[in-house]
């Protein structure tokens, strides 16, 4: 593992390090998003009651946010994480010229690629996963409003939220 | 055969190499030399390919390309090592990206400098990353080894033990292109000059020609950049007449 | 194996020709006797850091001479009889000799003033610096 994980980074940095500090960028994001997803859902709970004289009733005329527009708003946690891995290809690049300039070597190995891959490999893999992450936590936590939302207050269209998000209209 | 026609490269309005032409035949251990900015380090970095130019460089006929760029191997005073990864790592390293690799060589010259295997360059001093560089570009298994001034920071006796190596090492296939500023340390062991100035060739001449001519490699470089020889005296003299003037 | 331990290459000279002299001066010491061996091309252009054309110019200028033969695989070895030991004396001596006598031409001496001057020192050689 060690020697393959080597490969996928610029020579001389431990690839094993790379990865799991990539890893634990992206479970941090994870884990940060879930607990946002969490505290959205359940304030949005809460917000579907008022309190009139001490008792608790609905809203009258208090609608259910759409999964999708909740999911939604741990993106910026996702975003970060993708904006890490674009630091560290910044980091990969620069550190062939630094301490030596190790860029001559790599640009005249007979290895077209050896660079390209070296640089590009974790940060564009951490951005893709950063990016199924978020789709599979928006998933997740659709199906799981699915499955605790109270069924009156599940407005239809939801599929066409979850399009809009993605595709942004 | 390492062929260079008609090289021009300029940066914005400044000219750094001017339609050089030059041809390295194998075995030829050739001096390049040049005032700082003479377009030394630029020629070597058009001949690997590290920058763009104009006119041509093949190798046997053929343009570089990746086909052929492992028989071409870099020694810089920059360092092109990966300061993080052990000697053993960049062993590795050479081993899996250049096919003609000469493993016992690289650990013959590792040895015979004393240089850590375990170790990364980094926490080398610089006679030690010097060395380390220079192990580098003589074990790829290149047939054209170009050194850029490899030996900047190195004491002299770090730069004899070099030389002699070096001839000890090489085989009658290999050849060297060396640039330097120290002229009379390798004028015993260079067997053709070439002068570079301005980014124009202003020489090229083979030492035994020079041996018949009389002339020391010195002298040969003085003349080619017309080095005024009277402009200490003549200095001097305006010196000493302000001096008068008081 | 030849050692050229004692040669210290010097600015000026071409050093092929250092090269051939200090064969020379060897076989008329008697450090190099017949059929002792040269380092090889390689080795020697390496021990004295120089190009091996250079090593490759000597060793054909004592082969010229009948000083060296070379066998097959590259090695060669020194012919040493005595015929060559005078030749070599004669010669080193005459070199030194004609160098002298520039020089001394060269400060203004006479052929009397040089005869006479080389006269005295014969007798009392100052001890050579090592």
């Amino acid at each position: 593992m060690r020697s393959d994980a080597g490969r996928l980074v610029p020579a001389g940095l431990d690839g094993r390090r790379e990865l799991i500090q990539a890893a634990a960028v992206l479970l941090t994001a994870l884990f940060a998003a879930a607990m946002c997803c969490l505290i959205v859902y359940t304030n949005a709970r809460s917000d579907m009651y008022v309190y009139r004289n001490g008792v608790r009733m609905l809203r009258p005329g208090a609608e259910f946010p759409y999964c999708a527009d909740m999911a939604a708003r741990s993106a910026p946690f996702f975003a970060a994480a993708a904006l890490f891995m674009l630091y560290k290809l910044a980091r990969y690049v620069s550190y062939h010229y630094q301490g030596s300039r190790s860029i001559y070597t790599m640009r005249r190995l007979p290895q077209r690629l050896e660079l390209a891959r070296r640089c590009l490999s974790l940060p564009l893999a951490g951005c893709l996963t950063s990016l199924l992450l978020f789709l599979a936590l928006t998933a997740l936590f659709c199906a799981v409003y699915l499955a605790v939302t109270p069924e009156e207050w599940i407005r239809p269209g939801q599929w066409e939220a979850v399009r809009r998000m993605i595709l942004g209209r | 055969m390492l062929e260079i026609k008609d090289v021009t490269k300029r940066f914005g309005s400044k000219t750094a190499l001017n339609s050089v032409s030059l041809s390295l035949p194998r075995g030829e251990l050739v001096g390049l030399f040049g005032e700082n900015g003479a377009g030394k380090t630029t020629l070597m970095k058009c001949i690997l390919g590290l920058m763009g130019h104009s006119g041509q460089i093949t190798l046997d006929g053929e343009r570089i390309t990746r086909k052929n760029i492992a028989r071409l191997s870099f020694a810089t005073c920059e360092h092109s090592f990966f300061p993080d990864l052990s000697g053993a790592g960049h062993a590795d390293f050479y081993a899996a990206h250049f096919p003609a690799f000469r493993r016992r060589r690289f650990e013959v010259l590792m040895d015979f400098f004393s240089l850590p295997l375990n170790r990364a360059p980094r926490s080398f001093s610089t006679g030690q990353k010097n060395q380390f560089e220079v192990v580098l570009a003589l074990s790829q298994g290149a047939d054209y080894i170009l050194m850029d001034e490899p030996f900047s920071g190195s004491d002299v006796f770090n730069r004899e033990d070099f030389y002699k190596v070096l001839l000890g090492i090489l085989d009658n296939g290999e050849t060297v292109l060396l640039s330097t500023h120290m002229l009379e340390e390798v004028d015993s062991f260079i067997s053709r000059a070439v002068l570079l100035h301005s980014g124009r060739i202003t020489g090229d001449i083979s030492m035994s020609e020079l041996e018949e001519s009389g002339e020391s490699l010195m002298d040969y470089v003085k003349r080619a950049w017309n080095y005024r020889s009277d402009r200490i005296r003549r200095a001097i003299d305006e010196l000493s007449g302000e001096a008068g003037d008081r | 194996m030849i050692s050229f331990d004692g040669l210290r290459l010097e600015e000026g000279r071409p050093i092929y020709l250092q090269i051939v002299l200090h064969i020379k001066r060897g076989i008329v010491s008697g450090a190099i006797a017949d059929g002792d061996e040269l380092p090889s091309r390689r080795i020697l252009s390496a021990l004295l850091g120089v190009n091996p054309n250079t090593v490759q110019k000597a060793c054909r200028a004592l082969e010229e001479e009948g000083l060296i033969t070379s066998h097959a695989g590259a090695r060669s070895f020194a012919v040493v009889t005595p015929e060559t030991i005078a030749a070599c004396r004669a010669e080193l001596v005459r070199g030194g000799a004609e160098s002298w006598a520039r020089s001394a031409r060269g400060l203004g001496l006479g052929l009397d003033e040089a005869l006479e001057l080389i006269r005295e020192v014969w007798d009392n050689p100052k001890e050579e610096e090592q």
